[in-house]
């Protein structure tokens, strides 16, 4: 072993407080990174290694029209003989039991459903070809799942209704393709048999249908190159295929990778926050470690050592170190990974398992390793203007005067800076995301960091006070200029992320509940038929209901953006900014004007007057604001539109900013009246809220009336939402804890090694005749003070960053949170102070003779 | 001649005085086996002039050449390795490696230098300062006359051109301070070594055979 790597070890050892601390630090943010890593990998893995199981086929092609027999014919010929498939039909409608309803999506399969995966029935019975024939082909069968049947008041050999059909519960599912994703129920699926969709009557014109055939190939078939030939003829037949689109497994894992890697993204970064804050206590730490080192190093430089010998030695201490972290880290990780299932309970695939996996143990072995260089660079750096001498003689280090000198020390942060920027975008997969996270990230660090600063300086215009512990604790405030801005960092950085998140929440909350100036209605209704609004109107009214927003819905596509085609259109979008494909099919409505639920931003009402056809000009348009934004359109563009078969051009007279949290039908694209209003169309429109003991009752009538007529419950879809995001939002204050956590442990180290460093200070405070009580309470005041500013600062900042995510992001939905930010402030200050005094405690109770000698 | 020092200058820049001239010429020239004593008030510059002798700092001016070589033109490296084989060091405070024992401490030069016979040059040097019966001892738990001992075997164990000591027995009473100020001038005399010895205590300075004082940043 060579000398600087023995003395490495020696001082290791002989240092086991500082190591200890470093080690601690360290390795509380490694675990948390180690067990997001491994849990993003886990369930990345998941995913892939299910993503037959949950797409059920090699690829599957999906419209929502009907396959036409030409359109078979091309399909058929496309995918060959060896194929094997299975066509579903599937669609929201409300499913009626004896005493509750409920929205439901049906799903309408053929016995080869599915083709990879497997429905698993009550009592691990499998639910293949067999049963599907026997109970749902033959008979009018439903399989649903247990948690379906509880809501519907029944039970396996009961009847529900669905639409004009009288279905019986032939079974409840254990296990299906669906339960592999999620086990969150929306609109719970129901499978039916194709051959018994008929009876029901609930697909009518305009009714919202997916019709899908999955396709499964014999192992080896190049699945590939058929998606390929498929997507050549698809493309030209448009008149056969423009509805459709072919979904495989790049699709399914795009899908549901992105919709994860938006979750695991935004806790990965709240990790790296928390390694962030780890490795500026282990920074500090050593730090103060290297300062008392540096005799050390000026004696082996005068015994002839050059300076690249003193890094190696200390570089191979901090590298020590950090692998030591790292493996701690990795075993405590084992502990906390199991934990995972239960944090994200609901929103993961309930046979889920989370395991550390080996590309994240070495990454964490790498980050520990380079990382604690990273971080005690700045530190370390100082060495290279070490004057041996000097230092022996006891005068310190000298200053950074030179201007190399300080470029070099600003330097020193770079390679910190460079490796975090690295991990954001290894975490949110994405180089402008990550670069945005990281200077959004420094932004903040900058501002808290000023305001230490100008905390540190204010402490010494207030430290004119005549009371002593006043005066003391500001003017160690102010003189320990790397400890106070270290400590007022890394809890204002911790106490942000903790506030940030609920106060985005709150106003999120309170518009999705009780939004401001608007009534949510209690039902939203869907599919209406032209013919069933009068009725359905004198039906509500009867009860004393009345029908309200009834809102026309027509399906169109979109050709062309000023004679340009759509496609091409959105082809020429910069990069990220518009949609990922070009969708043609929209939907449609008309009125003249605004509900209570928009309000026009740009632009002109739409005219009252009807659309004169004859006139030859553009109809007038009106697009929501969000839709403008994602395919780059403005006032006077004009977009030729395909109304059934029917060519209108319409032109961009205003753009609408629409609150679609009111749950009223709101559309994309509104026409001036006289336009659409001969076109096929259904009608949407919702019932005032009304007392939740009514609802059930209005609903099984309304679907025992009106069975093709799907109503949401718009308070229970909302319990949904509230729930999945209490659920998001629970996981992230766990990451955010955990940022906490390692602030508390920095704040400890720090404490520890200010009270260490000041001994001769509080012993020659205690000669002087202060008590214990009077040097307590000067460390209480001193973090006390750090702990609320720190806070304080932290809470304007999240209400500012909150207001302005809210303002870009959640439609300006923000409200101020008063008691969480209060709260937030006071335990932070407390628990600062507390640990302080912990860290402090033994040695502010020494008697002066003991610190005297121990100096 | 083993060491000449040509008309050296040196200055540092102070925040409040601006430039602080502390060496204004300094020039001399020592044989092999000579030894020298050098005094002067506090802040006069002996530490500096130490730290340019070592080749530790740099003159603004001037040069010192030791053993034949330029230590201005040497680079870092080189300088490290010149001052680890040709240069010995002994402190007021001596300066030991905490965590190390006495034989530790004693062998790290020449572990520096990656030297063969670690153990049986260390044995040596050991029973040279009559350490022998302490060689697992920590710095904490050896006395002052015993670290100095130490110090004087780290700083001879490589066998220097020139040993620098600084206020040698600055840090010991009288009786162990002339204890090791004797057993530093036996081994001196016995091997024929280069000392410079920088010290406040006359009696010391006049066991050396030349003495200079060092006052207004020239050696007198």
């Amino acid at each position: 072993m060579s000398i600087w790597l023995r003395l490495a070890v020696k001082e290791i050892t002989n240092n086991r407080r500082f190591s200890l601390l470093f080690i601690i630090n360290l390795a509380i943010g490694l675990m948390g990174f180690i067990a997001l890593n491994s849990f993003n990998h886990s369930l990345h893995a998941y995913l892939e290694d299910n993503l037959k199981k949950i797409l059920t086929a090699d690829f599957l092609v999906s419209s929502n029209r009907p396959f036409s027999p030409e359109a078979n014919a091309v399909l058929d010929e496309i995918t060959g003989e060896s194929k094997t498939e299975s066509r579903q039909i599937s669609f929201l409608s409300m499913a009626a039991g004896p005493a509750y309803s409920r929205l439901a999506r049906i799903a309408a399969m053929d016995v080869n459903y599915p083709l990879y995966g497997r429905i698993m029935l009550q009592g691990d019975r499998r639910g293949g070809p067999d049963s599907i024939q026997a109970h749902l082909m033959d008979k009018p069968g439903v399989w649903m799942s247990v948690n379906t049947a509880a809501s519907l008041g029944v039970q396996k050999g009961d009847t529900i209704q669905l639409g004009q059909k009288t279905f019986y519960v032939a079974d409840l599912i254990q296990e299906d393709p669906e339960s592999a994703i999620s086990n969150f129920e929306i609109a719970p699926l129901l499978y039916i048999g194709l051959d018994q969709l008929e009876g029901t009557q609930l697909i009518r014109f305009g009714s919202h249908v997916d019709y899908t055939i999955f396709y499964g190939f014999p192992a080896g078939t190049d699945i590939q190159a058929i998606i390929q030939d498929l997507k050549k003829a698809m493309a030209g037949r448009p008149d056969l295929f423009f509805t459709v689109e072919v979904i495989d497994q790049d699709r399914v894992s795009q899908r549901v990778g992105r919709a994860v890697n938006y979750f695991t993204g935004y806790m990965g970064l709240i990790g790296l926050v928390a390694l962030f804050l780890s490795g500026i206590g282990a920074g500090y730490l050593f730090r103060g470690y290297l300062e008392k080192n540096l005799k050390q190093i000026a004696i082996l430089m005068s015994l002839g050592a050059n300076r690249v010998e003193a890094y190696i030695m200390f570089f191979s201490q901090v590298i020590l170190l950090g692998i030591i972290a790292s493996i701690s880290a990795s075993v405590l990780s084992f502990l906390v990974l199991p934990v995972f299932p239960r944090i994200f309970h609901g929103l993961l695939p309930p046979d889920l398992t989370v395991q550390a996996d080996i590309y994240s143990l070495s990454l964490a072995l790498l980050l520990g390793a380079l990382g604690s260089v990273m971080f005690c660079l700045p530190a370390v750096i100082r060495i290279h203007q070490l004057k041996p001498l000097h230092i022996l003689k006891g005068y310190g280090p000298a200053k950074a005067r030179s201007r190399r000198m300080l470029y070099l020390r600003a330097a020193a942060f770079l390679p910190a800076i460079l490796g975090f920027w690295i991990l954001t975008v290894d975490q949110v997969n994405a180089v402008g995301k990550g670069t945005l996270f990281l200077a959004g990230f420094l932004c903040a660090a900058l501002v808290l960091g000023l305001a230490g600063w100008l905390l540190m300086k204010g402490s010494r215009v207030l430290s004119h006070t005549p009371r002593i512990v006043w005066k003391i604790s500001l003017r160690n405030i102010h003189r320990n200029r790397v400890t106070s801005v270290s400590c007022f960092l890394t809890i204002a950085l911790g106490t942000y992320l903790l506030t940030l998140g609920p106060q985005l929440k709150s106003g999120l909350e309170q518009e999705v509940n009780r939004p401001k100036g608007l009534m949510i209605p209690g039902f939203f209704l869907i599919d209406i038929q032209p013919e069933q609004v009068e009725p359905l109107r004198a039906f509500l009214e009867d009860k004393g209901h009345p029908l309200a927003n009834v809102s026309p819905f027509i399906s169109g596509e979109i050709k062309k953006v000023n004679g340009e085609d759509l496609a091409q259109w959105v082809d020429q979008m910069e990069e990220g900014r518009g949609p990922r494909r070009a969708n043609r099919e929209f939907n449609f409505s008309y009125r003249a004007d605004l509900s209570s639920s928009e309000r026009m931003i740009q632009g002109r009402p739409l005219s009252h007057q009807p659309y004169d056809f004859a006139a030859g000009e553009p109809a007038e348009i009106s697009l929501a604001e969000s839709f403008a934004d994602r395919y780059g359109l403005g006032i006077h563009d004009v977009l030729e539109f395909d109304i059934q078969g029917i060519p209108i051009l319409g032109k961009v007279v205003n753009i609408r900013e629409v609150r679609w949290n009111s749950f009223q039908p709101n559309f994309f694209i509104l026409f001036q009246l006289g336009v659409l209003e001969d076109a096929p169309k259904t009608f949407l429109a919702s019932i005032p809220q009304m007392p939740e003991a009514e609802k059930l009752s209005l609903q099984n009538a309304v679907v025992a009336e009106f069975p093709n007529i799907s109503m949401i419950d718009v308070s229970r879809m909302v319990e949904n939402i509230l729930t999945i995001t209490d659920r998001i939002s629970f996981s992230m204050k766990f990451m955010a804890y955990l940022s906490i956590f390692a602030g508390l442990i920095v704040i400890f180290s720090i404490a520890r090694q200010e009270t260490q460093s000041r001994l001769w200070e509080i012993n020659l405070l205690k000669v002087l005749g202060a008590g214990f009580r009077d040097v307590r309470s000067i460390i209480l005041l001193e973090f006390s003070i750090l702990g609320f500013m720190a806070a304080f600062t932290a809470v304007i900042l999240s209400i500012i960053s909150s207001y302005i995510i809210s303002f870009y992001y959640f439609d300006r939905l923000w409200s101020f949170r008063v008691d969480h930010n209060l709260f937030s402030i006071l335990a932070v200050t407390a628990v600062c102070a507390l640990t302080a005094f912990t860290a402090a405690g033994k040695i502010i109770r020494q008697k002066p003779l003991s610190i005297l000698q121990a100096v | 001649m083993i060491l000449k020092v040509d008309n050296i200058y040196k200055s540092f820049a102070q925040a409040e005085s601006g430039l602080l001239e502390i060496l204004k010429g300094v020039s001399f020239k020592m044989e092999q086996g000579e030894t020298l004593a050098i005094a002067g008030q506090s802040g006069s510059g002996k530490t500096t002039l130490l730290s340019l002798l070592a080749g530790l700092d740099s003159p603004d001016s001037g040069s010192v050449i030791l053993d034949g070589e330029d230590l201005n033109r040497l680079n870092e490296d080189r300088l490290a390795k010149f001052r680890a084989s040709k240069i010995g060091m002994i402190f007021q405070q001596f300066h030991l490696m905490p965590h190390l024992t006495a034989a530790e401490n004693i062998s790290l030069p020449l572990e520096i230098l990656k030297s063969r016979d670690i153990e049986e040059r260390t044995s040596e040097a050991l029973k040279q300062v009559g350490l022998e019966n302490r060689r697992h001892h920590l710095p904490g738990h050896l006395s002052g006359g015993e670290c100095q001992r130490v110090a004087i075997a780290r700083a001879l164990v490589v066998k220097p051109a020139i040993l620098l000591a600084d206020e040698l027995t600055g840090n010991l009473d009288s009786r162990t301070g002339n204890q090791v100020a004797d057993l530093l001038f036996d081994l001196v005399d016995s091997i024929h070594m280069t000392l410079i010895l920088v010290s406040h205590n006359l009696e010391l300075a006049g066991r050396c055979q030349r003495q200079s004082r060092l006052a207004d940043g020239k050696l007198q």
